[in-house]
C-alpha cells in the first residue's frame, strides 16, 4: 500500500522499464526470488534473512512497513492475554511471520503456544483465513493488514483484539522490523542509479499515502488492491508505513531477527545474517 | 532359479544406484542448495533427523493417523464390500458412491476436511476415503469370483454354512483383500501426508516437510520424504509377509 502512488505513477508513462508484481503470498515472492527473475522484492524480514543466508544473491534495501498484524476474532470472551487460555486461534502458517510473532507473545504473555492455546493452521493462506474470520468459521485469527480491516468491515461481529504492534512494545524497545525491501546484488551492483531512485520513489510514495491517506485510498480501490475506500484509509493508518533505508536501522532489525533466532534459528535461515546483508 | 534371482537383485541395485548418479548431476548442475542439495548432504541432514528428539513423536503421530485410518477404512470397506458381493442389488446402488469417492481429487477431500474437522484427524479422515473404496470393490470382486458350483456341490454335500464361509469363501477373498489393502495403503499413506502438508497438526512427517520448505531447508524437505519413502515400503513389506503366512495358514 505504501508503494501505491509509485505503482501509479509507473502506470502513468513514467519507467515503464519498471513492473510491479503484487503476490498473494510471500512465498509466491521468494519463488521470483530463487529463480532471479524479481530485481526488487518486498517480503517479510525473517524471510529476507532466510534467502540471504541461503546464499541468494539479494540485499536487504530497507524496512518499509513496521506491524500489519492483528489478533481479531469475533470471540466477546477475549480481552486479555489471559483469557486466551484454553482457546483455539487459526494462524495462516507454521514458521511464518504471523506465527512466529504470536508465539513470541503468548510468551512473553507467560502461555505456552499449543499447549495453553491451540493453534489451528486449517486456513493456510491470508486469504483463505481472513475468509474463514469473516464468516464466521474461525472465532479468533491472527490476520494481517490490509485484510484485517476488509474483515471487520464485512463483518461487525468481528473486532480487533490485539495489535501485535502495540503489544511487542510492551516487552521490545526496538520497533516491529516486520518487512523487508530488498535488492538483487546484480542491480545494484550495474545499477546502482536505478536502486537510489527506487528507494526515493518508494520512500516519496510511502511519505504521500500516510499525509493524503484519502487519496492514496482511491489508487488502491484502483488497482484492485482493496474493494472499499473506507477501508483502505482505515488499513493505511494501521499498517505502520513508514520507509526507512535498511543503514539507518542495522542495529534494529539485527535485534529483531536475534529474538526470533533464538527461538528457531531456522527462522532466521539457521543464523543472524553477516554485515553484507544491508545494503549501504 | 537362483542366478535369476541374484540377476534381479543386481538390477535392482542398478536402478537405485542410477537414481543416485542422476541426482547428483542434477544437483550439481543446479549447484545451489536451496533447488536439489546433493544426495549424500541429503543422507547426511536425513540420518540427523533419527537422533531429532521429536522424530518418534512425529513419525509416531503419522503412523498412528494411517493406523486408525485403515482400520475404519478395513471395517466400513469389509463391511459393505461382503454385502455388495452377496446382493447385486446393493453392489448396484453402491457403486455409483464408490466412483464418486474414487474419481474425486485427493485435494478437494483435503481442503473441505480442513473445514469441516480439527487439524489431527484430517488425516485419517483423508486416508479413510481414500482407502475404503479399494478394499471395498477389492472384497465385492472377491466374492463374486466364488465358484457357484462349488457352492453348490458343499451345499449337494451338506457342508454346514460355517464350513463353506471358512473353506470356501474365505480362500477366494483373501488374495484379493490383500492386493486392495496393498494399493489401498499406497495411496493412504501419500494422501495422509498431504494431508499433513496442509493441516499442520503439531506433530506430522506432513508438518515437519510444510516447515522445512517455509525454511528453505530443501535437504529436510527431501530427508523426509525419504523416511516417508522407507515407511511406505516397511508397509509394503508387512503386506507382502502377512499374505505369506494367510496363504499358508489357508492350506
Amino acid at each position: 500500500m505504501g508503494m501505491i502512488r509509485l505503482i501509479d505513477s509507473l502506470n502513468n508513462g513514467e519507467g515503464h522499464n519498471v513492473r510491479v508484481l503484487i503476490l498473494n503470498e510471500p512465498l509466491q515472492v521468494r519463488k521470483m526470488m530463487i529463480d532471479g527473475s524479481a530485481d526488487f522484492a518486498v517480503l517479510p524480514a525473517t524471510m529476507a534473512a532466510i534467502v540471504y543466508n541461503k546464499g541468494l544473491e539479494y540485499r536487504l534495501v530497507a524496512v518499509p512497513v513496521w506491524g500489519t498484524i492483528y489478533l481479531i476474532g469475533s470471540d466477546t470472551t477475549v480481552s486479555g492475554w489471559k483469557d486466551l487460555k484454553g482457546k483455539r486461534v487459526h494462524v495462516m502458517a507454521r514458521g511464518m511471520t504471523p506465527d512466529v510473532l504470536f508465539r513470541y507473545l503468548l510468551e512473553e504473555n507467560g502461555l505456552i503456544p499449543e499447549k495453553d492455546v491451540t493453534l489451528d493452521y486449517s486456513f493456510p493462506t491470508h486469504i483463505d483465513l481472513a475468509n474463514a474470520v469473516a464468516s464466521g468459521q474461525a472465532d479468533i485469527g491472527v490476520v494481517s493488514e490490509p485484510l484485517a480491516s476488509l474483515v471487520i468491515k464485512n463483518n461487525r461481529a468481528v473486532r480487533q483484539i490485539f495489535s501485535f504492534e502495540q503489544e511487542w512494545k510492551k516487552f521490545q524497545d526496538i520497533p516491529l522490523a516486520e518487512t523487508a525491501f530488498m535488492a538483487k546484488n546484480d542491480v545494484i551492483r550495474n545499477n546502482r542509479q536505478l536502486v537510489e531512485k527506487i528507494i526515493s520513489a518508494y520512500e516519496a510514495s510511502t511519505e504521500w499515502v500516510n499525509q493524503y491517506p484519502d487519496s492514496a485510498a482511491g489508487l488502491i480501490v484502483k488497482y484492485n488492491i482493496l474493494p472499499d475506500t473506507g477501508v483502505a484509509v482505515r488499513s493505511i493508518k494501521r499498517s505502520n508505513l513508514k520507509f526507512v533505508r535498511a543503514g539507518d536501522v542495522k542495529p534494529q532489525v539485527e535485534a529483531y531477527l536475534n529474538i526470533f533466532y533464538r527461538m528457531n534459528p531456522d527462522i532466521t535461515g539457521g543464523k543472524i545474517p553477516d554485515e553484507n546483508f544491508i545494503y549501504r | 532359479m537362483k542366478i535369476s534371482f541374484t540377476d534381479k537383485q543386481y538390477v535392482s541395485i542398478a536402478s537405485v544406484v542410477i537414481m543416485l548418479v542422476i541426482w547428483k548431476i542434477l544437483a550439481m548442475h543446479f549447484g545451489s542448495d536451496f533447488v536439489l542439495p546433493p544426495p549424500e548432504k541429503t543422507f547426511f541432514t536425513t540420518f540427523k533427523l533419527f537422533t531429532d528428539s521429536h522424530f518418534l513423536a512425529i513419525v509416531g503421530s503419522t503412523l498412528i493417523r494411517s493406523i486408525i485410518g485403515f482400520i475404519f477404512s478395513g471395517i466400513l470397506g469389509m463391511g459393505l464390500g461382503i454385502i455388495a458381493g452377496i446382493n447385486p442389488l446393493f453392489n448396484a446402488f453402491l457403486r455409483p458412491v464408490l466412483v464418486t469417492i474414487r474419481s474425486t481429487p485427493v485435494i478437494a477431500l483435503i481442503l473441505l476436511a480442513l473445514i469441516w474437522f480439527t487439524p489431527g484427524s484430517v488425516p485419517v479422515f483423508i486416508a479413510m476415503l481414500t482407502m475404503f473404496p479399494f478394499i471395498c470393490t477389492n472384497v465385492t470382486d472377491g466374492i463374486r469370483s466364488v465358484d457357484r458350483e462349488l457352492v453348490e456341490m458343499a451345499q449337494f454335500y451338506r457342508a454346514g454354512r460355517k464350513r463353506i464361509i471358512r473353506e470356501v469363501y474365505i480362500p477366494a477373498i483373501i488374495p484379493f483383500i490383500i492386493s486392495g489393502t496393498s494399493s489401498a495403503i499406497g495411496f493412504g499413506w501419500r494422501a495422509i501426508i498431504t494431508g499433513e502438508v496442509l493441516s499442520q497438526p503439531e506433530y506430522g512427517i506432513g508438518t515437519l516437510m510444510q516447515n522445512a520448505q517455509t525454511f528453505l531447508n530443501v535437504d529436510a524437505v527431501i530427508a523426509w520424504t525419504i523416511v516417508a519413502v522407507i515407511i511406505g515400503y516397511m508397509f509394503e513389506k508387512v503386506i507382502r509377509w502377512s499374505e505369506h503366512k494367510l496363504i499358508a495358514w489357508r492350506f
